[in-house]
């Protein structure tokens, strides 16, 4: 696979996911796989168990929200950003300020995180753009290939049952 | 309390969260069951049952019983070994079903790649039997 070739890792949790139980896949550069693993800085929060959930919850399939508005009152799982090619943010309340990860999808429900920061790094606006537009960056220089591109959030992750993805675009 | 010990508790939480959306993402879909409709059900406000479903709470047992009655579903009650092999269930154990698989993660998402034609299909055959 041409991410583990590019430096991709695929992320771990402490106690791995079995196999059988995988439907999604979170690939991330080594400096963010540490950073999430707790190597990092101390002070980033991590390992936190919160972001373990989120990521399990990820990985597993289970029920996953979904968002493509630039309302911060709107919140869920993962955004997709306007304005840009491409550009998801995977956001982890916890630990706190806030971390968000962005990142493009390699193919249906494989994900690759290229940039994480903490949510004071993601203000003003500007800021939070311009780590989209990073990203992207970093993702040429690193992936030959093209992202995966969709209409549905149903092209992004796989819902066999229309179940899983809670579209929060969508009044429930 | 140890990190493994709160995660997995976390986890089981969301785990019964996920159950419960799809349930009522179907119920949704077949009869037009909303928020106010369960909480009507369980006894509850509406909010409870929206802020339940954004942030996984701790349910008491006694509330995932009510949140099965009120969603029309029997909760089955298993526990399988770390191991893979064994399920347990309160009438006995027997062997798990699937065998453990130990294929990569890179040929599993091959593999997964290949099954979207099928999902799909399933899909619409599953949204037809619920329309």
């Amino acid at each position: 696979m041409e991410l583990a070739f590019a430096g991709f890792i695929e992320h771990q949790l402490p106690a791995a996911i079995p196999e059988r139980d995988k439907k999604r896949w979170l690939y991330v550069t080594p400096e963010i796989d540490a950073l999430l693993s707790g190597s990092g800085p101390s002070e980033a929060g991590f390992p936190s168990v919160f972001a373990r959930d989120e990521i399990n919850r990820f990985c597993r399939g289970w029920v996953w929200s979904v968002t493509s508005q630039r309302n911060k009152k709107v919140t869920a799982d993962l955004k997709k950003m306007e304005g840009h090619d491409e550009a998801w943010v995977f956001v982890f309340p916890k630990p706190r300020p806030g971390w968000r990860l962005f990142r493009r999808f390699y193919s249906r429900d494989i994900f690759v995180g290229l940039v994480c920061k903490d949510r004071h790094e993601c203000e003003p606006d500007a800021a939070y753009q311009q780590h989209a537009i990073e990203m992207i960056a970093r993702w040429q220089q690193l992936i030959p290939g093209e992202p995966l591109r969709g209409r549905f959030f149903e092209d992004y992750l796989s819902d066999p049952t229309g179940t899983i993805i809670r579209n929060k675009d969508e009044h429930d | 309390m140890t990190d493994d010990r709160e995660f997995a508790r976390i986890s089981l939480r969301s785990e019964f969260q996920s159950l419960f959306w799809n349930i009522f993402s179907v119920r949704k879909r077949q009869t037009g069951f909303t928020f106010k409709a369960l909480a009507d059900a369980l006894g509850i406000n509406k909010s409870y049952v929206s802020r339940s479903f954004s942030s996984p709470p701790n349910w008491q047992i006694d509330k995932l019983s009510d949140m099965a009655e009120a969603l029309g579903v029997e909760l089955i009650v298993e526990a399988r070994d770390k191991n893979g092999q064994v399920i347990y269930s309160a009438s006995g154990i027997r062997p798990a079903a699937a065998p453990v698989n130990t294929e990569s993660s890179f040929y599993a998402a091959d593999k997964l790649e290949r099954q979207t034609a099928a999902a799909d299909a399933m899909k619409a055959e599953f949204r037809s039997v619920v329309a």
